[in-house]
């Protein structure tokens, strides 16, 4: 069955080991004949004319076009995402988050949607579904690529991050011994190198699931007093966008890759990083 | 520091036309009142170069000069140049008029018969504080043209503009001590300490949806009419008049100046690019939500949304400038410039009537006419 696929007469573009399509068709419920397998992909897609927009991670794979000899542009193209490696979704994410600054001052709909979808395909990947029972997988220090986080408007005014101080790394340590992570973001103030510094914001984190940790929020400090003293009056405000309490699902973890879901429906992209400068 | 003359290719164009000026000793302007057939003329040099300014319909003030300020020749040949450059690039010189006319309109009570030395330099006080506002403003925005041409530091780089503004803050500071008028000399120095306080004020309340109409009008005042309202002031107690003339003085350069100030807001969302010289809606854009933005966040909640996301959709800042359009801002704001124009010419009623303050309440008509 597999061979009769890969040898599958309909060009499929780009592909390398498409190892993600077949081990995909092989998880679903549904048989394919595999001599009419052109057929049925047709008669199924003519089914769900608009099924092909994969709502849901494990259903990527039912939907897929790639077999089939659609002149559609579109749907190729989705159907060659599907067939894509890990590494590829990865490669193709990570060029996305380039230069969008975190997404924090906004991302247009266009794009977040796209972050979004790749990260469901990795999701509906992950090689380490339960990751609270391989902590070692989790521990150690992030770096964040990417979150639905947004500080705009007038918010961002207040808090002087529009011309005065702009947002270096935000990274994540976390000590699966002691249970404890700890998130910093670093400021940089323009030219005035006495006002550059960090938030640090410790909480605790208990096993809720085998993918997600319940957070409770410890306490917060910023770090020179001369920073403190700029964010003094609107401290509740970057708390209230920074806090980790509540709960986190961890949807999916490899050696440098981690994506999470909290409570309030942000998703959160971190890599491992080397940094451990507290 | 919002440059009252940015859309001045609209007002220019309409028929308040000034050329270049210089400052120095020997001064005397010329008046002439069309819609009454009085021609009276009174010359003001300016040193080596021309003042021109005609009203169309019912005035025109002629206003001859001939140098270039002569605290720039000696000093620097690159800030003389840079100096040179926004002189010389017109600009309506609505501000040494309004002390010209208003020295005129209150010598009346007094039987002053000429200007005095104090009035004409006045008026060059005034206009080297607005200009060298504009100049800074300019670095702020980093805006590349003003008045038809490049800005002083798109020319010559942002230190030279810097120190040219800085140049002629303190230049005018020193010609208004030596005035030696302590009223006078406290009136315009508050002004360059709000012209400060107006541009932190705008800095610190950038696409904050919650701004009100009050707090719009106070930047506005801080930016734009503090100037005004100075000179019109500061005119009328070198005239000799009464302190009351003199507050009439005060209220009625600050209504003209809000008013104008929200003529301009609305120019800038009714205005096509090409008349503005920059895209419409820039101050939206940059977060500043001037008087129609702010009734038209009172009926259209969708606006604040786009306002709050900063724009970051294509084709949405766009949709914003529609959704004002449409719901009305614009009209409410045109109702609010008449209000602050009335305003001011209530104000000139303790005046009497003469050909001067005629002209003073054709400034205020005149400026309502850039929006009808």
């Amino acid at each position: 069955m597999a061979a009769k696929l890969v040898h599958s007469p309909i060009p499929v573009p780009s592909v390398g080991p498409t190892t993600c399509v077949i081990t995909n068709l092989m998880r679903t419920p549904r048989a394919f004949s595999t001599t009419d397998i052109s057929n049925k992909m047709n008669t199924r897609i003519k089914q769900h004319p608009d099924g092909f927009r994969p709502s849901s991670t494990v259903k990527v794979a039912e939907q897929t076009s790639t077999v089939v000899g659609d002149e559609d542009d579109e749907e190729e193209a989705k159907g060659s995402a599907n067939c894509k490696t890990v590494a590829q979704v990865k490669a193709e994410l990570y060029h996305i988050l380039q230069g969008i600054n975190r997404g924090i001052f906004g991302v247009p709909m266009e794009e977040k949607t796209e972050i979004e979808d790749l990260v469901k395909l990795l999701e509906s990947q992950n090689p380490t579904p339960d990751p609270t029972q391989n902590l070692n997988k989790v521990a150690g220090c992030w770096k964040l690529l990417y979150s639905t986080i947004r500080i705009l408007g007038s918010k961002r005014t207040k808090l002087g991050l529009r011309d005065f101080i702009s947002l270096a790394d935000f990274l994540q340590i976390i000590d699966v011994v002691e249970g404890k992570a700890v998130n910093v973001i670093k400021f940089n103030a323009r030219g005035l190198n006495l006002l550059n510094g960090k938030l640090t914001i410790e909480a605790t984190f208990k096993v809720a699931s085998k993918s997600r940790v319940d957070i409770s929020y410890r306490n917060s400090r910023i770090t020179p007093d001369q920073l403190m003293n700029l964010f003094r009056k609107n401290y509740d405000t970057l708390l209230g966008i920074f806090n980790p309490e509540g709960w986190l699902e961890i949807t999916y973890v490899d050696d440098s890759l981690r994506i999470g879901r909290d409570d309030k429906a942000n998703i959160f992209i971190l890599e491992r990083s080397d940094e451990d400068n507290l | 520091m919002l440059s009252m003359t940015s859309h001045n290719l609209e007002f220019g164009r309409s028929g308040l036309d000034f050329v270049a000026c210089g400052c120095s000793s020997n001064a005397s302007y010329l008046v002439r009142n069309s819609s009454k057939g009085v021609l009276r003329r009174v010359k003001y040099e300016f040193g080596a170069r021309k003042w021109l300014c005609f009203r169309r319909d019912f005035g025109s003030c002629r206003v001859v000069s001939t140098k270039t300020p002569e605290a720039f020749v000696n000093e620097n040949p690159v800030l003389m140049s840079a100096a040179e450059q926004i002189f010389s690039a017109g600009g309506k010189r609505m501000r040494p008029a309004l002390v010209f006319l208003v020295s005129r309109a209150t010598a009346e009570f007094v039987g002053l018969k000429e200007l005095t030395k104090e009035h004409r330099r006045l008026a060059e006080i005034i206009e080297m504080i607005h200009t060298a506002s504009l100049i800074h403003d300019d670095v702020l925005d980093e805006s590349d043209m003003r008045r038809g041409q490049e800005t002083v530091h798109q020319l010559y780089g942002t230190r030279v503009a810097v120190l040219a503004g800085d140049f002629m803050f303190a230049q005018s500071s020193w010609y208004l001590a030596n005035l030696e008028n302590l009223e006078v000399i406290k009136l315009i120095s508050q002004v360059i300490k709000d012209f400060a306080s107006g541009e932190i004020k705008q800095a610190s309340s950038l696409f904050d949806c919650d701004v009100e109409l009050d707090e719009y009008l106070i930047k506005s005042y801080y930016k734009t009419a503090s100037l005004i309202a100075a000179s019109t002031k500061g005119a009328a107690i070198f005239s000799g008049v009464d302190s009351d003339v003199c507050e009439h003085m005060y209220q009625y350069g600050k209504n003209l100046g809000l008013s104008f100030q929200v003529v301009d807001d609305i120019l800038d969302f009714t205005q096509s690019a090409e008349q503005l010289g920059k895209p419409a809606g820039s101050d939206l854009s940059k977060g500043n939500l001037t008087a129609p933005v702010i009734f038209a966040l009172e009926k259209v909640p969708r606006l604040r949304d786009i306002i709050e996301s900063e724009f970051c959709e294509t084709g949405s800042l766009d949709e914003a400038i529609e959704l004002v359009k449409s719901c009305g801002g614009i009209e409410r704001a045109q109702n609010l410039a008449k209000e602050k124009a009335d305003l001011a010419i209530k104000s000139l009623q303790c005046l009497p009537q003469s050909a001067f303050r005629l002209a003073l309440e054709g400034m205020v008509k005149y400026n309502l006419e850039r929006i009808d």
